[in-house]
């Protein structure tokens, strides 16, 4: 039996730009929404600590921070990925068309141990509009085709669906992450910065009871 | 709705380091950035590739660009049927599983506490990109490879260092770190060393009593250095090596995962969460200097079917618009190896399976700089778990091969004869030996720029990245006089969403107590008169 | 400004947390109320669990919560004895999640070993893992050591396997007093000496030891972890139980110890064949335990007496003899070290030539002294004696901040000195200890054997330290 880690799981969001990428991470995570629309500045990641399966694990959306606007994601950005989240407007057919290159260029660059089963999920943002241009069935279709890929139609503006969306989220790429072993609780890859920082002195002249 | 603007405050055409440092300092202050690269990915000639596009890229065809790689060879094992694997390794293996490696251009290490360390922790871009502790430092050691005992656990273990030497290593680079310059410092001045600035620091350790062993791991291991290096250099280099030493790992450096071509992608990943713009893969037709109508001068830059004009803009070491009279180059010898055991063998190896990271510095005799190796296994995810990649690199002066054979030819091999098994020296399946352009430490590449298009200097032929930091910040402030270099960016949860002010107050993050907070006032009037009660009492 | 990233003031971000840190004290207090209310009201059940749980993974020192977490799994269990595996396996999963929150949360560690003791199927292996897991991250985390002593007995582990982890640990970062500690106590299983039970470990494996310790020490001569272990080796542990010293005079009998005795209850007998075993001994300074036992009364100065001990059905036995009319006396020079055998003390000598080659650099080099003087009387304490004496003196002064502690230590190497010369000599009415520098008077079992004692001219001397004095017919003179 593996030991129990505290996880953190990172999940990336794709899409055309101006589906809601970031209006949905916002709304998941700050409970806010800004209609106003303008790429996006100041969106980084966010955190959020969920309960999954009566473990705690923290949760951090990484937003595309606009690169993904003219193609210019670069291969950083998709490294360590436990969860992808595609992202299309239900307004606009084209973002929903995009998907199977957004799909492809997650596993080309992130290049998963098991692209067969590594976990997307789809939300069909902006249901709340009335000028709908991709149906339900149409997106389900597609998800189907992709190996099951759990889909769901969101509004980040009402909140709709948004929180069911991100647990199943969180639940998938919790489920994907397999038993490690052991060790890898404490990976031996290294994060800068203070958190482990200050853990990590074995020379220092502290107390050696 | 996705028009591009038709002005940014700066144009940056090339995504290498110095150009990914200024375009996030400047987009971090606020002003608008457009970062363009004419290739497809990012870094230019401090990208990683994986092993199919390091091939391509080395071997494209870059017309009559005058600052480009050159010199490419390459060579596969000759693998033959009774030869038809090493280790279990061919050629078609290493190729389907190519996929995975992350091959730079130019390898670098960090010092735990050197410049870019410092840097990102700073700036907090730190959160962008994850290292490994270099696990081993290896030096060459009267002909053969051995382990430099940098740690104070490595001198504890070390087989062939007797007590007395441990003894007057530890003193030695203890007195190194406490060494003060203040010569009223009463209660150094006992501990410290009577030694003149310019004397030669190889004397200083002769002086000090210190065995030719010791000498030897202090100078070409821990520093970097020769015969030649004086004290003040000489001190500045174990103290770097020992400050750094302990922070992370058991020696001084770290390597980024997946390869140092993660480093330009983090600045650039600052710059676009500040609102720069990317757009990779354009080739640009045509650059002019106008004037707007109050006289300014302005840069007009044509691309695709854009044009764009910025107040400043910044060209990379690989672009075709930088002027190389101001901005001379010289090349790196490269060579590229893939073997399938490592460095050494079952000598240097007993802990585990070749390390994660190695480090070899191989002094070449009559050349200012040595020979520098970097091991890489697969912890690093930048090659298959059973391969080793391994990187050489030296100032070209008789071009890469010829630079780089006096390594190879004395701990490498071509062949895999069985009769001559001597596991300390892999045999090479895979090579490639390159020339690539770098910048010349110690010229004067800023001061004469006065805008307002300005060109950023390559790669230095150092390890870490000390000198591009420098040269970053020396531009940067000829840019930008008046703002700050990269102050520290704010965490997620600072920043204010939206362009309500209704945010000001933010969202608190209470993590799994959230539910526990009193819902209604009732509860929180009970849980007060409680505590107000326990006041009392 | 449309565009531009909008950062909270710093004033607007102290309030944000402040009214995060209000919120968590609300949410906290709310969390303890609640647990409170529940238990008053025996309500043990899964509710009680998640809530402790929820505050405990933020702050795993409450001891209180932890108490309360075991008095309703017991409730719950004893309810419903199905439910036991799976609440038992719960908390192991949960107690490591506040391990990773606090690796030294004394609570968390308990709790472990509490659910391992009452689940039915302890899976004791797991949790040497878990040890090897978090010493590797921490590898001088004290609480995890000492949990692991406790798995590794009861998950059977050799004593092979667990030094080899010691050793990796030591290899790693000798500074770790646990990992030293370990060590000494395997080493007395896996290498015992052969024929003396007294000794803790062969001489073969000693030596090897003894090259440890000296490498580490000279690597880095700062680090008392070393040293403490190098006079576990070196045998400057207590002395073993023994008779030191008698005296019969007409009025009184005084037998002293090695040791700090209690008469009344260590199941010590005393038997000398004389009236003396039928009187009550008394210790000299009241205490209940004391290493000088007296008793007063008449007695007959006849014969010598050959007194017995018995201990744990261990005899042992001195010899005290009829000196004068006034007085039977008998001593036995105490072991004042290990008598180590030809090939450790070869390793003693090499390691001592080591040491002066480097004072030869370093003249003033405390540990090196130090560990030269303690070589020295490891080798032969009393060929080198003035050797010794003249290392601590120069110690005196180069560390000066500990010249008391130097100071003692010479006192110590006189007394064993002088002891010696004096039970050689066989004279013991007269004991001349002045003008010697002393600070302390130790070997205080032996010293009322003199009827006079000159412990004049030792302006240091701490009076306090000569019990001895305390004896009747003993004239002290300072």
């Amino acid at each position: 039996m593996a030991t129990r880690k505290k996880v953190l799981l990172k999940v990336i969001i794709l899409g055309d730009s101006s589906v809601g990428k970031t209006s949905l991470m916002n709304q998941y995570v700050n409970k806010r929404f800004s209609n106003q629309y303008k790429a996006t500045i100041g969106a980084d990641f966010l955190t959020k600590e969920v309960v999954v399966d009566d473990r705690v694990v923290t949760m951090q959306i990484w937003d595309t921070a606009g690169q993904e606007r003219f193609q210019s994601l670069g291969v950083a950005f998709y490294r360590g990925a436990d969860c992808c989240v595609l992202v299309f407007d239900t307004t606009a057919p084209n973002t929903f068309k995009n998907l199977d290159s957004w799909r492809d260029e997650f596993l080309i660059q992130a290049s998963p141990r098991n692209p067969e089963h590594f976990p997307f999920v789809v939300l069909g943002n902006k249901v709340d509009l009335e000028n709908r241009a991709v149906s339900t069935k149409r997106a389900q279709q597609w998800c189907q085709s992709k190996n099951d890929i759990p889909y769901f139609e969101t509004s980040a503006k009402e909140g709709i669906n948004v929180d069911i969306a991100f647990q199943t989220i969180a639940k998938n790429a919790l489920a994907q992450e397999s038993d490690e072993g052991i060790d890898s609780a404490f990976s031996p890859s290294l994060t800068l910065g203070s958190s482990s920082d200050s853990n990590n002195r074995p020379n220092s002249s502290d107390c050696s009871c | 709705m996705d028009d591009l603007p038709k002005e940014f405050d700066l144009i940056v055409i090339g995504t290498g380091f110095q150009e990914s440092v200024i375009a996030a300092a400047t987009s971090r202050v606020g002003k608008t950035v457009l970062h363009i690269d004419q290739n497809e990915f990012y870094g230019g000639f401090w990208a990683s590739f994986n092993l199919e596009n390091f091939m391509t890229h080395l071997n494209r065809d870059t017309g009559d660009k005058k600052c480009k790689i050159r010199n490419v060879s390459q060579e596969w094992f000759e693998f033959t049927e009774e030869k038809s694997e090493i280790n279990g390794w061919n050629k078609e293996k290493i190729i389907s599983e190519g996929r995975r490696f992350n091959i730079d251009l130019i390898p670098k290490l960090n010092y735990c506490n050197g410049k870019l360390v410092e840097l990102l922790i700073s700036s907090n871009i730190c959160r962008y990109t994850e290292f490994r502790a270099v696990d081993k430092v290896l030096t060459v050691l009267n002909g053969k490879i051995d382990v430099v005992p940098g740690s104070r656990a490595d001198i504890f273990t070390k087989k062939n260092v007797s007590i007395i030497e441990k003894r007057l290593l530890m003193k030695f680079i203890t007195q190194c770190v406490e060494y003060k310059r203040e010569e009223n410092n009463e209660s150094f001045k006992e501990e410290s060393f009577d030694f003149p600035d310019d004397g030669k620091f190889i004397d200083l350790m002769k002086q000090q009593k210190l065995t030719d062993n010791l000498i030897h791991y202090i100078l070409y291991a821990m520093c970097m250095a020769n015969t030649e290096t004086t004290f003040k250099e000489g001190l500045e280099a174990i103290r770097t090596y020992l400050t750094s030493i302990g922070r992370y790992g058991n020696t001084p450096y770290l390597f980024p995962m997946f390869g140092c071509g993660e480093i330009p992608q983090c600045f650039c990943r600052l710059c676009a969460v500040f609102g720069g713009v990317y757009w990779l893969g354009q080739k640009i037709n045509d650059i002019q200097l106008i004037n707007d109508e109050s006289g300014n001068e302005l840069v007009k830059m044509n691309f695709g079917n854009e044009e764009i004009s910025a107040k400043k803009l910044v060209c990379g070491l690989d672009s075709n618009f930088i002027d190389l009279n101001q901005n001379p180059f010289e090349y790196i010898s490269r060579a590229v190896i893939i073997t399938s055991s490592p460095l050494g063998g079952s000598t240097v190896n007993s802990d585990m399976d070749g390390g994660g990271v190695v480090l070899l510095y191989y002094p070449v005799e009559g050349k200012s700089d040595g020979i520098t190796m970097i091991q890489l296994a697969h912890y690093t995810s930048c090659i298959s778990k059973g391969l080793y990649l391994i990187h050489l690199s030296t100032t070209c002066q008789n071009g890469a091969k010829s630079d780089l054979q006096p390594f190879v030819e004395t701990f490498l091999r071509h062949d895999h004869d069985a009769e001559t098994e001597d596991d300390t020296k892999p045999t090479i399946l895979f090579s490639t030996y390159f020339e690539i352009p770098s910048s010349i430490k110690g010229h004067d590449y800023v001061s004469q720029q006065n805008g307002p298009i300005y060109s950023c200097s390559g790669a230095f032929s150092e390890l870490d990245y000390d000198e591009s930091i420098r040269q970053s910040r020396l531009l940067y402030s000829k840019m930008y006089p008046n703002d700050e270099f990269l102050p520290k960016a704010p965490e997620p949860e600072e920043i204010i969403i939206g362009d309500d002010d209704d945010d000001r107050e933010g969202n608190v993050n209470l993590g799994v107590l959230a539910d526990l907070v009193p819902e209604n006032k009732e509860d929180t009037d009970k849980v007060l008169e409680k505590e107000d009660m326990n006041k009392t009492q | 400004m449309h565009g531009r990233l909008k950062v909270r003031t710093s004033a607007e971000e102290a309030a944000r947390k402040k009214k995060e840190q209000d919120l968590k004290a609300k949410a906290y207090r709310n969390g303890m109320d609640k647990i409170f209310t529940l238990r008053n009201a025996e309500n043990f059940d899964n509710n009680l669990l998640e809530l402790s749980g929820k505050i405990l993974s933020v702050n795993p020192d409450i001891t209180t919560l932890w108490n309360i977490r075991r008095e309703c799994i017991i409730k719950m269990t004893t309810d419903n004895p199905d439910s036991a595996s799976t609440l038992f396996d719960r908390d192991l999963n949960f107690t490591e999640l506040c391990l990773q929150v606090q690796p030294k949360s004394y609570g968390a560690w308990h709790h472990r070993s509490w659910i391992l003791e009452n689940s039915p199927k302890p899976d004791w292996n797991r949790e040497v893992s878990l040890c090897t897991l978090y010493l590797k991250k921490d590898e001088r985390n004290f609480h995890c050591w000492d949990y692991r002593r406790y798995v590794a007995r009861k998950a059977n582990l050799s004593a092979e396997s667990e030094f080899k982890f010691c050793d990796e640990k030591i290899q790693k970062n000798f500074s770790n007093y646990s990992s030293w500690f370990y060590r000494s106590q395997l080493l007395p299983v896996l290498h015992p000496h052969p024929s003396d039970s007294s000794r803790p470990i062969s001489e073969e494996k000693l030596k090897e030891e003894l090259e440890i310790v000296i490498t580490a020490a000279f690597t880095d001569p700062n680090d008392s972890s070393a040293w403490f272990y190098q006079r576990w080796l070196l045998g400057y542990s207590d002395p073993k139980l023994d008779l030191a010293c008698f005296k019969l005079t007409q009025s009184q009998a005084v037998i002293a110890f090695t040791k700090l005795v209690d008469l009344s209850k260590d199941k010590i007998t005393i038997s000398t064949n004389t009236s003396l075993d039928k009187g009550i001994w008394r210790s000299l300074s009241g205490n209940k335990s004391d290493s000088i036992w007296i008793q007063k009364g008449e007695f007959e100065i006849s014969d010598d007496i050959l007194i017995k001990m018995n201990h744990n059905d261990k005899t042992f036995e001195l010899e005290a003899r009829k000196i004068d009319n006034n007085s039977i006396i008998g001593i036995k020079l105490p072991s004042f070290g290990y008598e180590f055998g030809a090939a450790v003390k070869e390793e003693l000598k090499n390691q001592l030539d080591s040491c002066n080659q480097l004072l030869e650099f370093e003249p003033d080099s405390k540990w090196t002294l130090l560990t030269a003087a303690l070589l020295m009387r490891s080798i032969d304490r009393f060929q080198y004696h003035e050797k010794t004496l003249e290392y601590v003196r120069k110690l005196q002064k180069v560390d000066s901040l500990r010249a008391g502690y130097y100071m003692d230590l010479a006192s110590k190497w006189i007394l064993e000195e002088k002891l010696k010369n004096m039970v050689e000599s066989g004279k013991f009415d007269k004991i001349d200890l002045s003008s010697l520098d002393l600070s302390v008077v130790y070997y205080n079992q032996f010293l009322f054997i003199g009827n006079e004692i000159n412990l004049q001219n030792n302006s240091k001397l701490n009076k306090k330290s000569c019990k001895f004095a305390l004896v009747d017919g003993c004239k002290v003179t300072f």
